[in-house]
This record gives C-alpha cells, structure tokens and sequence, in this order.
C-alpha cells in the first residue's frame, strides 16, 4: 500500500493589489455678461440761448461680466447728431470709469466724445455679481446759432462682448 | 555486534524512503473580483454663477466596492487639482462627501471623515475596511458640492478635475 504525503503549500499573495477608477469632472461655470442702463430714454430741455449743456450724470450705465476681458460699445443711430428731419444737432458722451481703474484697461470715452463712429471702453477684470456702476455725461458744447425749434432725437446702443 | 544493531535501526527508515512519494502544491488565492466601479465616470456640472446659488448633489454618483477575498483593504479619494477644478490659471474649489447606499453594518473602521460630511481632497481620503464584501459588493452614494462665492462671480467657462478612487488590499 502507497503512501502518499502531500505537502500543501498554500500562499497567499498578499503583496500591495490596488484598482482604481477615475471619475473627470467638468464644472460649467454660467457666463454673465450684461448691460444695463437706469433709464432707457433721455429727455432733455434745450434753452435755444447758446449756453451749453453739460449733465455728467445723465445716466447709469451697470456693467456685469463673469469674464475678465470683455469690451462694451457704444453707437449711435445718426453718427453722434440728434435730428429733427434734416437739421441736426451734434452731441457728446462720456463715462466716467475713474472709481474702477484697476478693471478698466482703455476707455475711449473717458471725456465728452461725438459718437461719429463706435466707441469702446475695454475692460480687464470680471464685475461683483452686482455689477459696476458708472455715470454717463450728456454734453451739447455752446453754439451761436439758434436750433431750428422741434424735437431733435438719436439712440444710442451700449453693448458688450467677451473680448 | 555494534554493527548489526546498526543496520537494525536503519531498515525501518529505509522502509519509509522506499514506499512514500511527496507531491508539492501550491495554491495561489488571488483576492478575485476585487475593484472599484462607478455608474458614470464623467461628471457634467452646471454652475448657475450667479454668486447666491451653490451646486449641491449627494448623489452624483454611485461607487460600488468588491473587495473579493480582501477582507482588510482601504479605499482612498484624491484629486489631481488637490479637490479644485480648473480652467486655465482660475480655480474652484469642490467637495464631496461619501454615504452608505448597502444597508447594514459593512466593515467601515472608525468614523472617515468624508464620511462625516463634504470634504475638500485637498489631501487624499480614505476609508479602511475589515470586512470583506458580498460577491455583488457594497454601494455608497458620493456627494458633490461647490459654495458660491457671495457677491462674487467665478470665471465663467468649463473647469475640469480627474478625482481618483483607488482600492487597495492591505
């Protein structure tokens, strides 16, 4: 009768066994980009005497942007004039960007402007969630000629885009 | 005489020699079937940036655990943004947050803190076992959450991250 010994060897492979599994996640973080003004028309009384008009707070122009580099434009309909059928009358603008220089890389409306073609004003940082807010300058310069009486009018279309 | 009584001895171990053969075996028990699997392995989030809402979800995914034969093992959590995701050189920071999905007691050593509640993986977390799974293994949810910034506006565009859920047999 055979004898048979039977040796067991068990090992176990306990050596470092890793798996892992990678999950990529992609945040889409909502663009903002907006303009807003505190009133849409602009009413305004001219004395027909020659004097200059200069309102440095006619408006309010808001500005929010969730991107650092976005520019806003400035045009208007009648190249700058305000019109009252074939007589015209030329006027100016500004934006008075100095409470935010740190985000504002050129305004080319920083003094009264004739919005004869486009004007931009660059901005290089993103806005608080309130937006920022700057005035708008309304300026007729001192003529010497009367206005032909009537009501002259112009839009003007503020709008911005990531840069 | 020395001599016979000599060979005496030594006949029954030849005996032995002679009818008993040896068979070596080796059995090598890998731990089977042990990984780590997830019901999605892209993650799409849309941020409102709005600077009031947060994104909260505590079941954006569903991790499943098989330990196979491993019944110690570790389950760490890292993130290759050290818990932010990215675009370009801007950041925000993410958290998460692992609950037991399977019901019942199933191994968890001590109380982890991304256990507890959301975490940042700004070093890596982990969970320690000693129990091993059912053959179908063991659920949890995983949790995701960014806080807005009040007032504030994140950089809008596409931030990514690669968060790593690695198994390991100790």
């Amino acid at each position: 009768m055979k004898k048979f010994v039977v040796f067991l060897v068990i090992a176990l492979v306990a050596s470092s066994l890793a798996w892992s599994a990678t999950i990529g996640i992609t945040v889409n973080a909502t663009q903002k980009l907006e303009v807003t003004v505190d009133a849409a028309t602009w009413t305004i009384a001219l004395d027909n005497t020659g004097t200059a008009i200069d309102v440095p707070n006619q408006g309010q122009l808001t500005v929010k942007s969730s991107k650092a580099s976005y520019t806003v434009t400035f045009t208007s309909t009648n190249g700058g004039t305000l019109n009252n059928a074939s007589y015209t009358m030329p006027y100016k603008v500004k934006v008075d960007t100095s409470t935010w220089v740190a985000g504002v890389a050129t305004n080319n409306l920083s003094s009264y402007t004739q919005l004869t073609s486009a004007k931009t004003i660059i901005f290089q940082l993103k806005t608080p969630t309130a937006g920022k807010t700057f005035p708008i300058g309304f300026n007729i310069e001192s003529y010497t000629d009367y206005f032909v009486d009537g009501a002259y009018t112009d839009t003007i279309t503020i709008s911005i885009a990531q840069s | 005489m020395k001599k016979y009584l000599t060979l005496l001895l030594l006949l029954p171990l030849a005996s032995i020699a002679l009818y008993s053969q040896s068979i070596g075996v080796t059995v090598i028990a890998t731990p089977v079937g042990a990984n780590i699997t997830m019901n999605s392995y892209v993650w799409n989030i849309t941020l409102a940036n709005d600077g009031v809402t947060s994104y909260l979800n505590d079941q954006q995914g569903i991790m499943t655990v098989k330990s196979g034969s491993s019944a110690n093992y570790r389950v760490d959590f890292s993130s290759q943004n050290l818990g932010r995701v990215k675009q370009g050189s801007s950041y925000i920071p993410y958290y998460v947050y692992v609950t037991q999905l399977t019901t019942g007691h199933v191994g968890i050593i001590g109380t982890p803190a991304i256990t507890l509640g959301y975490v940042q993986l700004s070093s890596t977390q982990s969970i320690q076992f000693n129990k091993k799974t059912p053959t179908g293994g063991i659920q949890f949810y995983v949790g995701f959450q960014i806080t807005a910034t009040a007032g504030e506006f994140f950089e809008s565009g596409a931030y990514t991250d690669n968060m790593s859920i690695t198994f390991t047999a100790l």
